[in-house]
């Protein structure tokens, strides 16, 4: 906590330098955090494609925003919002659009993007998987859960990222992960097929599929 | 299509998707008897297994690489936009001197010290936000107005925040630097090896107080900041932008002023 505030103090400092005309400061914000935007880009948008024109579009608005920030989130909080509405504007625009694509986890570039050298085989099949499944949820959950499951943001500075009540963010949640655990109970339980390499506590029964909520 | 088997707990039916992230995610909040449900009823016990699991998974995903391609886009956007941003002061400036001849001399004009005689014959353009600051609180607008309308076309209008700014950042990371020993925990980002100043075109009078290079105007240029030699202290220096990122004395000059520290 104590170092979050110490990074925070110094991405403000920076903030302040750019604003006084200081042609490094922007470079260094941006060089501190958009490992980080980058993730929630690529995963948000669904293709490294559209997370490369949102990240640029990000930064750009940031660039221009920089004198509205106001210090009622954190700098990183803010930059992580600019980044989530640059590919949901992407994302709306291309609606517009018929043409939808989805990461093909045999894509050299989604590959490259995700690849952990130091990933088992088995491992790196369940996260392709696990990034399939989450690029296929409808994107006001994907932004959740991408920032809630994957970022490991508090659902309070989730709920300031997309501007919404963390009670709206808390069942997006909730949606996103219901699917994204059925897909991957799909995936692993590919009909008759019992050669499945992953196994994760597996004491589900796979024939239901339904249940009643509580009211 | 499984009926709901009768629950041994409080909870009657099965637990909604919302209730069971809850327990998941946050089962020190989740409101009382649905842990308690989802422990005694199996269908529940295994979604919550699911989705126990699901969160491991999430959180474990590698953060992916910034792709190299894309990094250099960042940087290029925003040199860009720096770009933009000095062209829009340039027209800023331009109409305001535009103006001012328009209207003679604005009286702030008079408020900017030029203690440069022997460079004076160059038309310059006069940088002073420090000096207008100190005495009074002059609009930018007017202070703008001290770029000089004759100056040559191929020296461009100067603005306080293009150079200005520049020297002043300069300056105040080199004292950072001279106060701490360790520097300014942030390395500057795109800073390139400073050339050895006695390459530095010199000036007569003048000694070599820093020089720094980036993108001005669209090149790359230096800014090489002069004091004068026979008072260092003085609250003016003269800034000059040398084409190149190594100038030497046939280097041609983007744009000159003396501002005020």
């Amino acid at each position: 906590m104590r170092e979050a505030a110490r990074d925070d103090a110094a991405d403000l400092e920076c903030l302040r330098r750019h604003l006084a005309g200081d042609r490094e400061a922007f470079g260094e914000l941006l060089a501190r955090h958009r490992g980080r935007m980058w993730a929630v880009a690529l995963r948000t948008a669904g293709n490294p494609e559209d997370a490369a024109d949102a990240l640029q579009d990000a930064a750009l608005s940031a660039f221009k925003a920089a004198g509205n920030f106001r210090q009622d989130s954190a700098v990183g909080t803010w930059l992580y919002r600019i980044t989530v509405n640059a590919c949901l504007d992407r994302l709306r625009r291309q609606a517009a659009r018929p043409t939808v694509h989805y990461p093909d986890p045999e894509s050299s570039v989604w590959r490259q993007a995700t690849e952990d050298p130091t990933d088992m085989a088995e491992q790196r099949e369940l996260r392709l998987v696990l990034e399939q499944a989450l690029a296929q949820l409808p994107v006001d959950q994907r932004a959740a859960v991408v920032l809630v499951d994957v970022q490991g943001l508090p659902v309070e500075e989730a709920a300031a990222v997309l501007g919404v009540p963390g009670g709206t963010v808390k069942s997006r949640c909730a949606r996103g992960r219901a699917k994204l655990a059925a897909s991957l109970r799909d995936l692993r339980n590919p009909g008759t097929d019992p050669d499945v390499s992953v196994q994760i506590d597996q004491s589900s029964t796979p024939e239901k599929k339904q249940k009643r909520g509580a009211r | 299509m499984t009926e709901p088997q009768e629950p041994r707990g409080a909870t009657p039916t099965h637990l909604t998707s919302e209730e069971l992230s809850e327990c998941a995610f946050s089962p020190e909040t989740a409101a009382a008897g649905l842990l308690e449900h989802a422990e005694g009823c199996a269908q529940c016990s295994a979604e919550l297994a699911d989705l126990r699991s699901l969160l491991t998974e999430l959180a474990a995903l590698p953060e992916p690489e910034l792709p190299e391609s894309v990094g250099i886009r960042l940087d290029a956007a925003v040199a860009r936009a720096w770009q933009e941003f000095d062209a829009e002061q340039e027209a800023a400036a331009e109409s305001a001197a535009a103006t001012g001849a328009r209207r003679g001399r604005r009286p702030s004009w008079r408020r900017i010290a030029i203690p440069l005689g022997s460079l004076s014959l160059i038309a310059l353009a006069v940088v002073g936000i420090g000096a207008l600051a100190h005495q009074s609180t002059t609009s930018s607008s007017a202070s703008s107005s001290g770029v000089s309308a004759g100056a040559p076309e191929s020296y461009g209008a100067v603005t306080e925040t293009s150079i200005g700014a520049w020297v002043h950042s300069l300056l105040s990371t080199a004292s950072a630097d001279a106060a701490t020993n360790n520097g300014p925990h942030l390395a500057p980002h795109l800073d390139q090896p400073k050339c050895a100043n006695a390459n530095v075109p010199q000036r007569s009078g003048y000694t070599v107080l820093t020089t720094s290079q980036r993108i001005y105007q669209g090149q790359a240029a230096t800014l090489v900041v002069y004091q004068d030699a026979k008072e260092p202290a003085s609250a003016t220096v003269y800034a000059v932008v040398y084409a190149g990122s190594c100038p030497n004395s046939a280097s041609r000059i983007l744009a000159q002023g003396s501002v005020s520290r």
